[in-house]
C-alpha cells in the first residue's frame, strides 16, 4: 500500500517534466534554436570539458565564477543590509532618514544599475586593485569584477534591509524589558534580544535577496569585457548559435538557484526552529 | 523617614502619561509606599489603578513624574542591580530554552557558560521543573511551567528584590495554588524583599505580610496580614482575615473598576 | 573564558573585497608613461569576430611571425596576455579584452578600460565627434557585410527584394545589430537610394521595410526560425553562421548596394587608439601597426591558413569560416581606396545627422583629416618594405 502511494506520488511529480522534455523534443525537431535533448545533456555530461565550439571556459568553471561572484556580492550585500535594517528597525530617526531612499530605490530593477556600474567601476577588480597590471596573473581575483559585484549587491541589498527592519521593529518590548531589567546593556539588548528575535525575518530576507542575486547574474554577466560565469556562456552560446550550451547553462542555472534556495530555507528553518507550528 | 531596613521607598511619586487621544492622564499620584528587608507586600487593586506602574517605576522602567523612588537608598533611574522581575506572561524568550532563559541574567552579567548551565539547572530544581524540560522552548511547556521558568530567570542572579506582576494570573486555580506555595517556600528559604501585584484578595492575604490597597492612583490602606504560616485557607483565622480584608477593599475601592486620575482641564479616560 | 572569532573564507573574500574596492582605481593602465614600469601594459579592444581576424592570426601564430618576421606576439596567457616583441625586446605587454561590438569599444576607450580598440569606424568616429581624444591609427577590413533573408522568402537578388519591398502587402522586416553598426548604415542609404520607406516603428502605415534592432550581444538565428524577421544585414561570420544553418541566404552583398560603387570596398573596421596612447607610445604602436600589416599579408596569402586561424579563435566550424573569410577585404594600409571610403562615411553619416558636435559641419576631407593619425600606419608600412616583408 505504501509503495503503491509512494509511486503514484512519483509518477505525480513526474508529469510535469516529463510533459516539458515531450514538448522541448517535439520543439527540437528540424530547430536550430532549440537544440536536441540528447545535445544538452551531452553538454551536461562533460561538465569540465571546454566547448569546442564556444568561445568560453567549461560549464563548471562558468558555475564556479558565477557562484562566487553571488557569493561576494550576496555577502556583502548581508553584512550592510543586516546592521541598516536594525538601525532603521529600532531607530526613528534612522527610519524617516533612509525609509524614503530606501523605498524608491528598491523598486528600481538592479538590472537598471548596469550601465552605472560600468561607468563607476569599468573593468576593475580586486585584482587590478592589488596588482595594477598584473591582475591578469590572478584569475580568480580578476573574475571577481566591482561592476557585477555592485549590480548583484543592489539587487540583494533591499530585501534584506526590509525583512530586517520589519523583524527589529516587531521585537517585543516585554522581552527587551525583561533583558534590561537583568542588567543588559545597549549592545546585549542587541546581541541576546533583537537580533535573535528579528532572526526569522533576517533570513526570509537573506532567502529573499539570494534569490534575487543569482537572477541578476546573468544579465551582470553580459558586461562587456567579461569573460566567465553562465551568463556569459549563455550570451556567448546564442551569438555563436550553440545552443545547447545555452539551455544547458540554463539548466545548470536552474539547479544551482534550486540548491542554494535549498541551503537558505535550511538556514531559515534552523533558526526559526523554536517557533511553534502553525495547526 | 528613611530606615536602613526600608529597601524599597516610594515618595510621592506621580506618573503621568500624555496620550494622543485622551491627553494627560496620572497612573499614579502622591504614592507613599515604603518596602521592609525580607518583607513579602501585596499590591492590591483593581485593573487600572497604577499597580503595574508601580512596579515599573522600582524596576527602573519608567521614570516617575514627581517624586522619587528609592531601592537600597538609591535613586531608581535605570533599572537597578539585584532586582528581579516576573510578568503576568512571563515574557520567556521565545528563542531560547528553557535552560537558556533561566540563564539569561548570568550570562549578561558575564558569568561562564558551565557555571551559569549549573546554577540555572539548581534553581530550576527548585522551581520543580523537571531536568527533561531544561532543553525546551517555551511554546511547548504549559502555561504553569512557563511561569516556573519565568520565576527561575528573575532568581538565577540571586536578586535581593522580587517584583512580580500578577505572575499567577494566567493559570488555573489548581497550578496557582502550587505556585503560590512555592514562591513561599522560595520565600522563606531566601527571604528577598517581594512586591507582589495582584487583583486577587484571596491571593493577596495567602501570600502577603501587608497588604497595600491602590485605587484611582493612589494608596488608600496598608493593612498587615498577621495570619501565622504556614496560612490554611480553610482555618478560621484566615477566613476571617480574608473577611476583613474584603471588607476595607470594598469601603475604599467599591465596586468601581479602577481608573486612573485624569489631570483636570482633559478628557477622561482609563489607565493607558 | 574568551571567544574564539572564526573567520571563514568568505568573510575574508569580502573584507578583502571592501578593502580593494576603497582602491579600485589603483592600477589602471592609463597613468604616463614615465609612472609605468618597463615594459608597459596596453588593453586592447576587440569583438571576436572575423573581422578583427588580422589580431587573431598573430595571437595564434606567433612562432611563425617570429621565424618569418622577427616582429611577433609571444603568447603569455593564451587568448588573453601577449608580449609585443621586436627583436629580442619586448616592446609591450599586451591584453586583449572582448568588449563587444558598436559603440561598446569606444565606450571602453573613454572609460579607460582599453588604449587601443578594434572596431567600427562609424561609432569610433561618434565619440570623437563627441570630443573624445580617438584616432583611427590603420584600416582592418572593408566589405564583409550582406543582406540575408530567410530561405523561405521568395527573394534570390537584390532586384527582387527592392521589387518585393515596393509590391503592395506585408512590410518586410529587417534586423540589424546596432544603431551605428556599418552594415545597417549602408543599407539604410541604399533603401532611401531606391525610394523604398522604411521605418523603425511597425505601426508606421506607409513604411515597405520595418527595420528590427535585435541588439549587438545576440544573434539573428532565433529571429530567423521564429520569422519574427524576413531578413537582417549583419557582418561575418553571422552571415555564414545563418546560411551554415540553414535558416537563410545571402541575397546581397552590401558592398553592391545603390548608389552603384559607393559601398566598394567600405571602411567597416579599424585599428584606434587614444591620442594620449599615441603620444606616450609611437613605438609601439608603430610595432603593432606592423604586426596588423604582416597578418593582413598573411590571410591575404594564405587562406587556408586565415580560415584555420580563424575558426581556431572565434570557436566557429571550418565550414562557417570558409564561406566568410573570402567574403571579406583584409586591408592594412590606407590606401586612397579606403580613404575614398572614409569620406564617403562622412557624407553619408552627415546625411542622416549622426554627427552632431565637431564633425556636425566639416568637410569630408576635414573630417579624415581629424579622425584619422595615419602617420604611424605609413612609416610601419614603409619600414616593412624596406626589409622587403610586405609589397
Amino acid at each position: 500500500m505504501r509503495t503503491k502511494r509512494l509511486l503514484i506520488q512519483i509518477g505525480l511529480g513526474a508529469i510535469v517534466p516529463v510533459a516539458i522534455l515531450v514538448v522541448w523534443h517535439v520543439a527540437s525537431v528540424g530547430s536550430v534554436v532549440v537544440p536536441s535533448i540528447g545535445s544538452v545533456v551531452e553538454v551536461l555530461g562533460h561538465p569540465f570539458r571546454e566547448p569546442p565550439n564556444l568561445d568560453a571556459t567549461s560549464l563548471a568553471d562558468g558555475a564556479g565564477v558565477s557562484i562566487l561572484r553571488v557569493l561576494c556580492g550576496f555577502g556583502l550585500a548581508a553584512l550592510t543590509a543586516i546592521p541598516v535594517g536594525l538601525l532603521v528597525g529600532r531607530c526613528r530617526t534612522a527610519m524617516a532618514a533612509l525609509s524614503p531612499t530606501i523605498a524608491a530605490a528598491m523598486v528600481i530593477s538592479p538590472i537598471a544599475w548596469i550601465p552605472v556600474a560600468i561607468i563607476v567601476f569599468g573593468l576593475s577588480s580586486p585584482a587590478t586593485a592589488l596588482y595594477g597590471d598584473r591582475a591578469w596573473e590572478f584569475g580568480v581575483l580578476d573574475q571577481l569584477r566591482f561592476a557585477i559585484v555592485a549590480v548583484i549587491w543592489l539587487g540583494a541589498f533591499f530585501p534584506i534591509v526590509l525583512n530586517t527592519a520589519a523583524g527589529a521593529r516587531n521585537v517585543r518590548e516585554s522581552h527587551i524589558e525583561a533583558a534590561r531589567v537583568l542588567g543588559a546593556r545597549r549592545r546585549q539588548l542587541l546581541t541576546k534580544i533583537i537580533i535573535p528575535a528579528a532572526g526569522p525575518s533576517i533570513m526570509t530576507g537573506l532567502r529573499v535577496g539570494g534569490g534575487i542575486a543569482w537572477r541578476v547574474i546573468i544579465a551582470a554577466e553580459i558586461f562587456p569585457g567579461t569573460r566567465g560565469g553562465l551568463g556569459y556562456m549563455i550570451t556567448t552560446a546564442h551569438e555563436q548559435a550553440s545552443y545547447e550550451y545555452a539551455f544547458a547553462s540554463i539548466i545548470v542555472i536552474g539547479l544551482i538557484g534550486l540548491v542554494l534556495d535549498g541551503v537558505l530555507r535550511l538556514a531559515e528553518a534552523r533558526v526559526a526552529r523554536w517557533r511553534p507550528k502553525e495547526r | 523617614m528613611n530606615t536602613a531596613a526600608e529597601i524599597v521607598r516610594f515618595e510621592r511619586v506621580g506618573k503621568r502619561f500624555t496620550t494622543p487621544a485622551r491627553g494627560d492622564v496620572w497612573a499614579l499620584e502622591e504614592l507613599d509606599l515604603a518596602c521592609r528587608a525580607g518583607e513579602l507586600t501585596c499590591v492590591l487593586g483593581p485593573s487600572g489603578c497604577g499597580k503595574t506602574t508601580l512596579l515599573r517605576l522600582a524596576a527602573g522602567l519608567d521614570t516617575p513624574t514627581n517624586g522619587r523612588v528609592l531601592v537600597r537608598g538609591r535613586r531608581v533611574d535605570r533599572p537597578p542591580e539585584g532586582v528581579g522581575m516576573v510578568s503576568q506572561e512571563g515574557s520567556l524568550l521565545p528563542w531560547r530554552r528553557v535552560i537558556g532563559n533561566a540563564a539569561l541574567g548570568l550570562e549578561v552579567a558575564g558569568v561562564g557558560r558551565a557555571e551559569r548551565k549549573a546554577r540555572a539547572r539548581a534553581v530550576l530544581e527548585r522551581v520543580h521543573l523537571p531536568r527533561e524540560v531544561e532543553r525546551s522552548y517555551p511554546h511547548e511547556l504549559s502555561g504553569g511551567m512557563r511561569q516556573r521558568v519565568a520565576l527561575a530567570r528573575a532568581l538565577c542572579p540571586n536578586p535581593r528584590i522580587l517584583l512580580m506582576d500578577e505572575p499567577f494570573a494566567s493559570v488555573d486555580e489548581p497550578t496557582r495554588h502550587h505556585l503560590q506555595k512555592e514562591l513561599l517556600e522560595l520565600w522563606a528559604a531566601d527571604r528577598q524583599t517581594i512586591l507582589f501585584v495582584t487583583h486577587s484578595i484571596e491571593e493577596a492575604v495567602y501570600l502577603a505580610d501587608r497588604v497595600v490597597v491602590m485605587t484611582f492612583a493612589r494608596a488608600v490602606a496598608d493593612l498587615p496580614i498577621e495570619v501565622p504560616r504556614p496560612r490554611d485557607r480553610l482555618s478560621d483565622e484566615f477566613v476571617g482575615t480574608l473577611v476583613e480584608v474584603r471588607r476595607a477593599f470594598t469601603k475604599h475601592v467599591g465596586n468601581q473598576s479602577g481608573k486612573a486620575h485624569v489631570a483636570p482641564g482633559t478628557t477622561g479616560g482609563s489607565h493607558p | 573564558m574568551r571567544r574564539h572569532v572564526r573567520i571563514g573564507p568568505g568573510a575574508l573574500a569580502i573584507v578583502l573585497l571592501v578593502v580593494t574596492a576603497l582602491g579600485f582605481g589603483c592600477g589602471r593602465s592609463g597613468e604616463e608613461a614615465e609612472d609605468r614600469p618597463e615594459p608597459p601594459l596596453l588593453n586592447v579592444g576587440h569583438v571576436g569576430h572575423d573581422h578583427h581576424l588580422a589580431l587573431y592570426v598573430a595571437a595564434l601564430e606567433g612562432e611563425r611571425f617570429k621565424r618569418d618576421y622577427g616582429i611577433y606576439l609571444r603568447e603569455v596567457k593564451a587568448r588573453e596576455v601577449y608580449d609585443l616583441v621586436d627583436g629580442d625586446k619586448v616592446l609591450a605587454r599586451l591584453r586583449l579584452i572582448k568588449v563587444g561590438g558598436g559603440s561598446r569599444m569606444p565606450a571602453a576607450m573613454s572609460r579607460g578600460e582599453i588604449e587601443i580598440g578594434l572596431g567600427g569606424v562609424v561609432p569610433v568616429a561618434k565619440f570623437a565627434d563627441r570630443g573624445e581624444p580617438f584616432k583611427i591609427i590603420c584600416p582592418l577590413q572593408t566589405d564583409g557585410d550582406m543582406l540575408v533573408m530567410r530561405k523561405d522568402v521568395a527573394v534570390e537578388d537584390w532586384s527582387a527584394f527592392v521589387a518585393t519591398a515596393k509590391a503592395p502587402g506585408k512590410p518586410l522586416k529587417i534586423g540589424y545589430k546596432a544603431p551605428v553598426a556599418v552594415a545597417k548604415l549602408v543599407f539604410e542609404r541604399a533603401l532611401k537610394e531606391e525610394g523604398i520607406a522604411y521605418s523603425y516603428d511597425p505601426a508606421e502605415a506607409e513604411a515597405r521595410i520595418i527595420l528590427v534592432n535585435f541588439g549587438s550581444e545576440t544573434s539573428p538565428i532565433p529571429l530567423m526560425e521564429s520569422k519574427a524577421i524576413d531578413g537582417f544585414v549583419m557582418n561575418q561570420p553571422a552571415v555564414a553562421v545563418a546560411v551554415d544553418k540553414g535558416l537563410g541566404k545571402v541575397i546581397a552583398e552590401l558592398r553592391d548596394l545603390p548608389p552603384e560603387g559607393k559601398w566598394v570596398n567600405h571602411p567597416c573596421c579599424c585599428v584606434s587608439a587614444t591620442e594620449r596612447t599615441i603620444a606616450a607610445y609611437p613605438e609601439i604602436i608603430k610595432a603593432f601597426v606592423k604586426v596588423i600589416v604582416l597578418s593582413t599579408e598573411l590571410i591575404k596569402s594564405d587562406q587556408a591558413l586565415a580560415v584555420d586561424c580563424a575558426s581556431r579563435w572565434t570557436k566557429y566550424d571550418t565550414a562557417v569560416e570558409e564561406a566568410s573569410i573570402p567574403t571579406i577585404t583584409y586591408i592594412a594600409e590606407p590606401t586612397d581606396s579606403w580613404v575614398a571610403g572614409m569620406r564617403t562615411w562622412c557624407e553619408m553619416v552627415a546625411e542622416i545627422e549622426l554627427f552632431t558636435g565637431e564633425y556636425a559641419d566639416a568637410s569630408p576631407e576635414a573630417f579624415v583629416k581629424d579622425v584619422c593619425d595615419l602617420d604611424l600606419c605609413r612609416a610601419a608600412i614603409a619600414e616593412l618594405r624596406e626589409k622587403g616583408l610586405v609589397e
